[in-house]
């Protein structure tokens, strides 16, 4: 689909120019005519604010896009990757496996935000989850799950986390929040208790971006085969091209 | 080029990479860590001469070395003069005087300093070039 030409940022770029010179030459009419000079400077300089304005929103719009086809694009894959991840698990059991990427977003201070991974694209259960994993370049054990312990470590990691209890047994409870690197309460709040969860660092442009993680509720699927470290390494490499893509 | 200066590209396939011998994995089977898709040179670039073997890695993303080249270690008898990635820290280059068995050695030292890295990600892309040199030591053995 073509963009009409007065969608095109380019175009407004050439629109500044001609502008610009139309100033300066109402600078030279200014000489012999002060009249017509000022009013072809001043519509020289309206035209110029409008241009500039126009070309601003447009490129806006045009990275918002860009990102929001990336976006689509990654979801896509991230599909693919739990096709090809979780292939030996019956469709009926596909529910319980997930990819997420998430994206490092830096500290807000003034909102009183940390440095942070929030969910960027999700594939399986909870797609709309707000979950927000807390991350420290300093200090391992201020980083929040599985995900904020492969941004520290800037390595791909696997964890088998044992049962979230059916009642209330609280030594339970903390193994499973001590292995998945939460506290209990945070344990607690999670609408699934993945059992396994395995990822790896998302670098773009040799920057550490975010996380890409896969997590099952059954044992058993994510494993140190080499096959399945391939494809993780596969889909790391080709989410981090295409994001390099997207941020030209 | 002088009599005794060769270069040559050494492939490094996935097979061999992700062979049990080769991949670094620390941890046990309920909790391990392996070295990033990221730090996984694709194939090396190993040149000699007279004086020196250097082996330039080829890895898939962008990275680039950082400015300085600095000593591996503070060994003054085999000097070994590295580059590392610019945000990784991942060795970029490597540059060696000649000696006999000069690839075991250096892949000996990549292992002795490997743990004293900084980060996690730098001490297994280390051990991992160390594997790969060892294992592929005839391979990058100058002439």
């Amino acid at each position: 689909m073509s963009v009409p030409w007065h969608k095109r940022p380019k175009f407004w770029e050439w629109v500044e120019l001609a502008a610009a010179g139309g100033a300066l030459a109402s600078a030279i009419i200014a000489v012999w005519d002060k009249l017509a000079g000022a009013v072809w400077g001043s519509a020289c300089g309206a035209v110029l604010l409008i241009a500039k304005f126009t070309q601003k929103r447009l490129e806006k719009q045009e990275r918002i896009d860009r990102e929001r086809m990336a976006r689509q694009m990654i979801k896509t894959l991230l599909r693919g990757m739990i096709d090809d991840y979780f292939a030996q698990v019956p469709d009926e059991n596909r529910y319980q496996h997930r990819a997420t990427l998430f994206i490092c977003q830096d500290a807000d201070p003034a909102r009183g935000l940390p440095k942070r991974l929030e969910i960027h694209v999700r594939v399986g259960v909870f797609e709309d989850s707000p979950c927000v994993l807390r991350v420290d370049e300093n200090e391992r054990s201020k980083c929040e799950g599985v995900a904020g312990q492969i941004w520290f470590l800037d390595a791909p990691h696997t964890e088998e986390l044992p049962e979230w209890p059916a009642n209330d047994d609280m030594t339970a409870k903390a193994a499973y929040a001590g292995k998945g690197f939460l506290s209990i309460e945070r344990a607690a709040a999670l609408h699934v208790k993945s059992r396994v969860l395995s990822g790896v660092m998302v670098r773009v442009f040799g920057r550490k971006w975010g996380v890409l993680i896969v997590d099952s509720q059954t044992l058993g699927f994510i494993t140190k085969h080499p096959q399945k470290v391939k494809l993780i390494r596969w889909y790391a490499d080709l989410i981090g091209q295409m994001l390099e893509e997207a941020m030209r | 080029m002088t009599k005794n200066q060769m270069t040559k590209n050494v492939f490094l396939p996935e097979d061999f990479l992700f062979s049990e011998d080769v991949l670094p994995v620390q941890g046990d089977p309920t909790s391990y860590t392996w070295v990033s898709p990221y730090d996984m040179p694709d194939w090396v670039k190993m040149s000699s001469s007279d004086k020196e073997l250097s082996l330039v890695f080829q890895y898939r993303d962008r990275e680039v070395a950082g400015p300085e080249e600095t000593a591996l270690d503070e060994s003054t008898e085999l000097p070994i003069h590295v580059t590392r990635g610019q945000y990784s820290g991942k060795l970029m280059t490597l540059r060696v005087p000649l000696a006999k068995d000069v690839v075991s050695m250096v892949a000996e030292r990549l292992k002795l300093v490997a743990p004293h890295q900084k980060r996690k990600n730098q001490e297994l892309n280390f051990l991992l070039l160390s594997n790969i040199l060892r294992k592929k030591q005839d391979e990058f053995q100058p002439v």
